[in-house]
């Protein structure tokens, strides 16, 4: 199943492919300008950043900003979401795929300046763009510059993304107005994920009627999944979107052992009872039907053994504490979550504590400057539905101890 | 910002230009007081060190040797301040003379 | 006679300095807790803050120019700006010139706050910190009427003031409780841009 289409070509373990051979393998883009807008418009595709927006609408509003001058494209390579590895993995072996797609917006945008924003800690990634960099044309060469991405979950936003190039600091900050309005210098900006750019790369080539070639079950293309936890071979897989959960997990090794439950989006994604998430198809537009997410494209298969309750508490102390503190209600609020749940793993079930997190998960969401409040308690609040016989008889675990 | 009333503007334009007068009074009366002050402090100091005039002269030529090496250490003054006879108050006030004498 | 009057207003000019110098440091504890009632704005204590600093400075000047050009301690000019280097009470009296540099520095940069950012003006002014212990110690040690009743009293009351200012102000709860942790986490993710 790997291999499809970004991940085609030469064996991912000889690292970086090399300009030349990129270009012996695929040729030259042949579509550009508006016509590439429109054919973005015309494949559907999603952006692999966590939002899925519509990539070829988003083309649309910054050309329509940048009519009258220079527009700035950011290159987001900054994969804060810790159990997420599709976005380093190419970085580090397809480095020109991106950068062909990064180039073509930058010619299509009639971009002044692109920025490789690449998180810090990544660093077998950077040097692969780097190096791929310096093979890229001298025209490219001369409006590009790297940045690097500090190691917190929320640096990797795109007002956050803009912040560092602007101002220094990867803090998100208010929208309106979004990047694409009013970014970096406040000139239109994009903000694209690097597995965005390398489908856009091959888009330019063949079309958007062979983009949605693949597929299953009415979606179109294809997505670059990370499975992760309980599972035999866990990894970057490509699959064709749509596929099933089931499907993913069995391309992944199948299960290594029962699994109770699955975590589908990452941070800011959904449990799901393990019954229900095999049938899921994975496609951004379709999730969205059912609420959910496809985000950073995590699939975290969670054993039966693994206690849930315990899981969530230490990944909402996590996400508390990758607040950027501009907030009071995500800082605070974020914490507060975060310490029931800790209470409730700890020292057991308590019915204050339960109700605390229904009410706070009701009262947090929509007061922070950012989508990180509202990520969370979307998470939290998948937990105590998923897991909810969990939560509300949780034992102390430290009775559980030997004595 | 909200649009508000012109009464509410009003008052607090006038709230503030209250605040400036009162910073200003404030500042007037602490000048005076400090000036006032210089003048009280400096004639109490004037007289808690009792006939100064006096034994600047007699003292002069006893506290010669002693408060040239001392000038650069607290030890003297520390010890002369337990002792407590004026002469050897005033042997810091005429350090000075035995500066002028020694330089 | 007229040189006894410059020695006295020296000792006076100093304490008053003194005094003044500590309402500052207290106005200045008191201004970050922004308080504010119906008859007080909030920009009052700071500015008083203010007005009482250039005052201090007035008086400071009395002082050090009456005891420069008093016959008697043979201090010259550069004993002003060149700490320890009177013959008189060397290391005292260095103390009260590293003060009043230390002073000058924090309403110099205050008044160009504008030129040297808000980060550096805000580096200096905890200098002032450093200005007013410097200053009462210098006043213990240089002058004559150091540990005389009035003097203690006066030196007594103003340390005291300011101990319970600070101690005061540290009680409080920071008044915006995401202070510190937001400017951790931007420390954190700051970056020299490169370019």
């Amino acid at each position: 199943m790997s291999g499809l289409r970004l991940l085609a070509g030469p064996d991912l373990r000889s690292g970086a492919e090399a300009f030349a051979d990129h270009t012996r393998r695929l040729g030259a883009p042949s579509i550009g300008g508006r016509p590439l807008v429109e054919t973005l418009v015309r494949s559907g595709l999603g952006g692999r950043g966590g939002a899925s927006f519509p990539v070829g609408l988003k083309w649309r509003a910054v050309a329509a900003a940048a009519s009258k001058g220079p527009a700035v494209v950011i290159v987001n390579g900054a994969e804060g979401e810790p159990q997420s590895h599709k976005d380093r993995l190419l970085m580090a072996t397809r480095p020109h795929l991106i950068l062909d797609g990064a180039f073509l917006a930058a010619r299509t945008l009639r971009a002044a300046q692109v920025v490789l924003y690449i998180g810090e800690e990544h660093k077998t990634a950077w040097a692969a763009m780097a190096r791929a960099m310096a093979e890229r044309p001298e025209p490219e060469r001369r409006i590009t510059r790297m940045a690097g991405a500090p190691n917190r979950y929320v640096a990797g936003e795109s007002s956050a993304a803009v912040h560092l190039v602007d101002a220094g600091v990867a803090t998100p900050t208010t929208t309106p107005p979004y990047p694409r309005e009013r970014g970096v210098a406040a000139v239109p900006t994009l903000v694209q994920n690097v597995e965005t750019l390398a489908h856009i790369a091959l888009i330019a080539r063949y079309g958007d009627a062979w983009y949605r070639s693949v597929g299953r079950r009415g979606a179109a293309g294809t997505v670059l999944l990370t499975i992760a936890g309980g599972v035999k071979s866990p990894g970057v897989l490509e699959v064709e979107a749509g596929t099933t959960i089931e499907e993913a997990v069995a391309a992944a090794g199948g299960v290594s052992e029962p699994a109770a439950a699955v975590l589908l989006g990452g941070y800011y994604g959904a449990w799901l009872p393990a019954a229900q998430a095999w049938d899921v198809p994975l496609d951004g537009e379709g999730l969205r039907g059912r609420g959910l997410v496809l985000g950073c494209g995590v699939i975290g298969v969670q054993p039966a053994t693994r206690c849930g309750v315990c899981d969530t508490a230490r990944i909402m102390r996590y996400l508390a504490e990758e607040s950027s503190a501009q907030c009071g209600p995500c800082f605070f609020g974020l914490r507060a979550l975060a310490d029931a749940c800790s209470r409730i793993a700890e020292r057991g079930t308590n019915r204050d504590d339960i109700a605390r997190l229904k009410r706070w998960a009701v009262e947090v969401p929509g007061r922070g400057a950012c989508k990180h409040p509202d990520g969370a308690v979307m998470f939290l609040r998948s937990a105590l539905s998923t897991f909810s016989d969990q939560f509300e008889s949780h034992p102390a675990h430290w009775r559980q101890q030997p004595a | 910002m909200t649009m508000e009333g012109t009464q509410a503007a009003d008052a607090r334009i006038l709230a503030r230009d209250r605040a400036l007068s009162l910073l200003n009074n404030i500042t007037t009366y602490v000048a005076f007081a400090a000036v006032a002050g210089v003048g009280i402090l400096g004639t109490v100091s004037a007289l808690t060190i009792p006939g100064v005039a006096a034994s600047s002269t007699s003292s002069a030529t006893a506290s010669a040797t002693t408060s040239t090496p001392s000038d650069s250490s607290s030890t003297s003054s520390s010890s002369s301040v337990l002792a407590p006879s004026s002469g050897s108050v005033s042997s810091s006030s005429s350090s000075g003379v035995a500066v002028s004498g020694g330089s | 006679m007229s040189d006894i009057v410059l020695w006295y207003t020296t000792r006076g000019a100093g304490a008053v300095s003194m005094i003044l110098l500590s309402a500052v440091v207290i106005l200045g504890v008191l201004s970050s807790l922004r308080f504010q009632s119906a008859g007080w704005p909030r920009f009052l204590t700071p500015a008083l803050h203010r007005n009482l600093a250039l005052m201090t400075l007035v008086f400071l000047a009395l002082h050090i120019v009456t005891a420069v050009v008093d016959p008697f301690t043979h201090l010259g000019w550069l004993t002003a700006v060149v700490p320890f280097s009177s013959y008189y009470r060397t290391f005292w009296l260095g103390l009260g010139t590293i003060a009043f540099e230390l002073l000058a520095a924090v309403v110099v940069t205050s008044l160009l706050r504008g030129l040297i950012g808000q980060v550096a003006w805000r580096a200096i002014h905890w200098l002032a910190y450093a200005s007013w212990p410097v200053a009462v110690i210098h006043g213990f040690g240089t002058g004559t009427d150091a540990l005389s009743g009035w003097f203690m009293v006066l030196s007594i009351v103003c340390v005291g003031s300011v101990a319970i200012a600070i101690v005061y102000r540290m009680l409080q709860p920071p008044p915006d409780p995401l202070t510190s942790a937001r400017g951790e986490f931007r420390s954190g993710v700051s970056r020299k841009l490169d370019q």
